[in-house]
């Protein structure tokens, strides 16, 4: 997806995006962004992709939250 | 396509952070989620996506966020690496509004005020889907879907052979069966069943390798055959109808270019607004049964149904000739410049009556829960509309939905009747309200139901104008038909339906409303006027109920007073009444109307025990049939309360001339007894102040009040141009008179202190006869002396013995000493009470608003002695002035 030439210009629009992200509170990761721009790019559907992300996000809350309570206990 | 996968367990993985065997699980899940969406959804353009996110941020009051997106954005629009950037805002807008924000329908963004208009979805405009993104693994072959939806389309005519089907289709549509969109549906959902069965989704491989041959090539026929069902709301077997949208989607596995897909979608929209419109239809009246009780429904209802039924039908026409269109060129292969039918074409030619079709959906759904007037305003807010074929539907649906108003209108203007089942009219009539209460409470304006185009004062025309006509039939019994309706019909044939929403333009609806109300208001006063004689009852009223003619009031009085002397409970009213009768044939009153006089009566108010017959008596007039409404049971009570307070002041001036009359007398008896003279100019000169007291009132009252009403209220029944206007100048009099003759609420302590100054007066009358009868009882002790001295005399004796002397002289001295220092001091008790009374009154006199009553404490207290005695009263009465000397006065009293 990204060749020599072009690479600078892919960090910049990364840091962008990066910073769209932080700004529009979506609470995503350098990794997961990079992730999922590649998907979209890919011509995922960004509405399901969302859905997808929030999706894990609950299952790792929750996972979490049975550790914590795990580790209480 | 493999990367996709890759990246896919890669981004479970580093989210979730689980192990390997966790992960299955997820990356499944991510993958159906993915898969059962479109993929690969493209939006117009990125521009309108960032602006949808700058709008969110500004929404939230993030203004600074904004601008700082906004730089952002125009620095990714210079970077060159990222393919699909409206993609990827996408996926930031939708993450944002899951984390939270307010929820936003995706798709085109609807200009503000049409969302408001119309809040419904429009997934008709869903964005159309890349056909080479991830797919479905089904494995239909072509040919299948092909035949399914052949079958399909068979399976819902209710006759096989085509050119039949359409008119039966068309037909079933006019008559609206109910059972035919439950017809529709269950087919649907049957074969939506097995294709969700047929892909339960756990992809163990990557299917994308397979997707090329898993996708169903479908040729522009079917699909121009599957939308001309789809226009008429039937689900097709690509275009399917998502129940939970609300919208038609395409099955996703049918392969098609974008292009194609978005004007599938398109065209798919015309058929969910044939629905929407249809429903109304048919739930307009469907179920008519059902819908009288509900509160809509109504004539207003069905004639907006059958107008856009009419709308529909030309549209089914339209569909009906496309559908020749396309079995025309069936069997030739649609080509590009040929016969025959094309997407394109399709939306072409279903531009028209989409935007249409549109038009009625936003109607139906302004019109969805209301009934009669409300409805017909909901639908004429959307003729003010830019667009002039907008207009020109809207105006067509409209004048229909109006008919049954203009009807009910126009039989209503012209004949009174008011034929309104549904409670539509902006008439309302209550059956219950007897005749007599028929001008004030039978009819009134529904003002829920009023058309906004119709102004407030037309309303109110209208509800005189047919009030007038049944006040005419039913209260004055007129029987013969009204003439002068010629130029009322004539003004009525020149209105159309339209004209009622179209004043703007033409005035002939006002003109009709202000001619017929004009003509029945004329009929009407006429009627009252000179047949029901209405001047000659207020005079009559006027004569003997406000005591104008005099000499009848004082005759009246005088027999009467013997009779009113007793106890209430001793009254009977046939000897009242034929007291009247004397007293009527005695006087003028015997050349009055014999009309008048039959009307004129006794009446017995309630009695207390202790009352004198004065307080119960009130003469009475009897007020029925269509008079009945000007002098409603309000009036006639104020005119009793005005009658008794009248009579009361008269009796008063009476009571005053009996004590003159007696002092007189008295007086002429005094000339002999010079030490009664101080005490009798002192009783003389109360009486006068009272008599003059009284004098004031009554000139106040006769002059101030009664005339000057009075002349108003001739001179406004002379211009009234309406029963109402009569009825109201009437009321207006009542109150005025009311009012000055200090009876209503306001100037209630007033009327009280009027009272303690009668009880005053009748203590005086008392005092007045103890003094005739002391003084007479003096005199004549003294003349029996003298003529016993003198026929003494006469007989040669002495005259008088010193014993004699002594007994006379004691008589005297007892007199003086006793008899008259009594008369004294109650004399002087009641002096100095009416002196404080007067003093009170003047003062609540000067705090009334009144100007007359202000004039009225000037004539009362023309020499100033009061003022003087007062120094409150030489002051101006300010506001605080007023407070402080009405603390004083209560404080006083």
């Amino acid at each position: 997806m990204s060749s020599d030439s072009s690479v600078v210009t892919a960090k910049e629009t990364f840091q962008i995006l990066m910073e769209m992200s932080k700004l529009l509170n979506t609470g995503l990761d350098e990794t997961t962004l990079a992730l999922c721009v590649r998907l979209c790019d890919n011509g995922a559907n960004p509405e399901a992709l969302a859905k997808v992300i929030t999706e894990l996000m609950r299952v790792k809350k929750e996972v979490c939250g049975q550790v914590n309570g795990a580790g209480a206990t | 396509m493999d990367a996709s996968n890759t990246l896919l367990k890669r981004l479970c993985g580093h989210v979730t952070g689980a192990s390997q065997d966790g992960l299955a699980t997820h990356f499944q899940l991510a993958l159906q989620l993915l898969n059962e969406a479109p993929t690969g959804g493209r939006l117009d353009d990125h521009n309108v996506v960032a602006d949808k996110i700058k709008r969110r941020l500004i929404g939230e009051k993030r203004l600074e966020d904004a601008a700082r997106f906004a730089s952002l954005m125009n620095r990714l629009q210079k970077s060159a690496v990222l393919r699909n950037k409206t993609s990827i805002l996408a996926f930031f807008f939708a993450l944002t509004q899951d984390s939270g924000g307010p929820k936003i329908e995706n798709g085109i963004c609807l200009g503000p005020s049409e969302a408001d208009l119309f809040p419904l979805p429009r997934l008709y405009h869903q964005p159309y889907q890349e056909p080479t993104a991830t797919s479905t693994s089904s494995s239909v072959p072509q040919e299948s879907v092909v035949s399914h939806v052949q079958s399909h389309s068979q399976s819902h005519s209710p006759q096989p052979s085509s050119p039949s089907t359409r008119v039966s289709r068309l037909a079933a549509m006019y008559t609206g069966s109910g059972g035919l969109p439950v017809e529709r549906r269950q087919p649907g959902s049957q074969s939506q069943s097995p294709t969700t069965e047929r892909r339960p989704f756990v992809p163990p491989l990557p299917k994308h390798t397979t997707t090329k041959e898993a996708m169903v090539e479908v040729t522009e026929k079917v699909l121009i055959r599957e939308l001309l069902f789809v226009f008429q709301g039937i689900e097709g077997k690509i275009i399917k109808m998502d129940a939970n949208k609300d919208g038609y989607k395409l099955d996703p596995k049918v392969r098609l270019s974008g292009s194609q897909r978005e004007m599938i979608l398109k065209l798919a929209e015309l058929g969910w607004l044939y629905i929407q419109v249809k429903n109304f239809c048919e739930w307009g009246s469907g179920s008519m049964e059902h819908r009288c009780d509900v509160a809509s429904g109504g004539l207003v209802s069905q004639s907006l149904v059958l107008a856009l039924r009419e709308e529909l039908s030309e549209y089914c026409r339209l569909i009906a000739v496309l559908e020749a269109q396309n079995q025309d060129g069936g069997d030739t292969p649609v080509s590009e410049s040929g016969g025959g039918l094309t997407l394109r074409r399709l939306v072409l030619w279903t531009l028209e009556p989409r935007t249409r079709l549109r038009i009625l959906a936003f109607l139906t759904h302004a019109a969805r829960t209301l009934s009669g007037g409300a409805c017909v305003s909901a639908i004429y807010q959307h003729l003010h509309h830019g667009d002039a074929a907008h207009r020109g539907v809207v105006r067509r649906v409209l004048s229909k939905a109006c008919t049954p108003l203009y009807l009910t209108l126009t039989q209503w203007l012209l004949d009174g009747t008011l034929q309104d089942p549904h409670h539509e009219f902006f008439i309302a009539a209550d059956p219950t309200v007897a005749d007599d209460r028929l001008w004030q409470d039978k009819y009134s304006i529904r003002w829920g139901m009023l058309p906004s185009f119709i102004s407030k004062t037309q309303a109110e025309q209208v509800l005189a104008s047919g009030k007038s006509l049944n006040f005419l039939r039913n209260v004055c019994q007129f029987r013969a038909p009204i003439s002068g309706r010629d130029a009322i019909k004539a003004a009525l044939q020149q209105t159309t339906v339209e004209s009622l929403f179209s004043q703007d333009e033409s005035n002939q609806l006002d003109h009709l409303l202000g001619l017929t109300f004009r003509e029945t208001s004329r009929h009407v006063l006429e009627e009252i006027l000179n047949r029901h004689q209405l001047m000659s009852h207020l005079r009559a009223l006027r004569r003997y109920l406000l005591l104008e003619q005099g000499h009848f009031i004082h005759y009246l009085m005088k027999i009467l007073s013997p009779e009113l002397c007793k106890p209430a409970s001793n009254l009977y009213p046939h000897n009242l009444s034929s007291l009247l009768e004397t007293a009527v044939a005695a006087t003028n009153a015997q050349y009055e109307d014999p009309d008048v006089l039959r009307r004129l009566d006794v009446r017995l108010l309630e009695i207390s025990p202790g009352d004198l017959g004065w307080d119960v008596f009130s003469l009475d007039y009897h007020v029925d049939g269509a008079i009945g409404t000007v002098f409603t049971g309000e009036c006639m009570r104020q005119y009793l309360m005005l009658f008794n307070a009248l009579w009361k002041d008269k009796r008063m001036e009476m009571i005053l001339a009996d004590i003159w009359k007696e002092q007189s007398a008295t007086s002429k008896l005094c000339r002999d007894l010079p030490e009664m003279r101080g005490v009798l100019h002192r009783v003389q000169l109360l009486t006068q102040d009272m008599v003059h007291l009284v004098h004031q009132m009554e000139y106040y009252m006769t002059f101030e009040v009664l005339e000057c009403s009075w002349h108003d209220l001739t001179t406004k029944l002379q211009t009234a141009e309406s029963l109402d206007h009569i009825i109201s100048a009437h009321n207006q009099f009542l109150h005025r008179i009311v009012a000055g003759a200090l009876l209503d609420a306001e100037s209630k302590d007033v009327r009280t202190h009027l009272r303690t100054f009668y009880n005053l007066i009748q203590n005086l009358r008392g005092l007045q006869e103890q003094l005739s009868l002391a003084v007479s009882a003096e005199v004549n002790a003294r003349k029996a002396a003298e003529t016993e001295i003198k026929a003494r005399t006469a007989a040669g004796d002495f005259g008088t013995s010193a014993e004699r002397e002594e007994i006379e002289r004691k008589r005297r001295k007892e007199f003086t000493t006793s008899v008259l220092p009594k008369l004294k001091s109650d004399l002087r008790i009641n002096d100095q009470t009416y002196q404080d009374m007067v003093q009170s009154f003047l003062l609540m006199l000067a705090q009334q608003d009144d100007q007359k009553l202000h004039l009225l404490s000037t004539r009362l207290d023309f020499n100033e002695y009061y003022h003087r005695r007062d120094h409150r009263l030489n002051q101006r009465l300010t506001y605080h002035h007023k407070r402080k000397s009405m603390g004083a006065s209560t404080f006083q009293g």
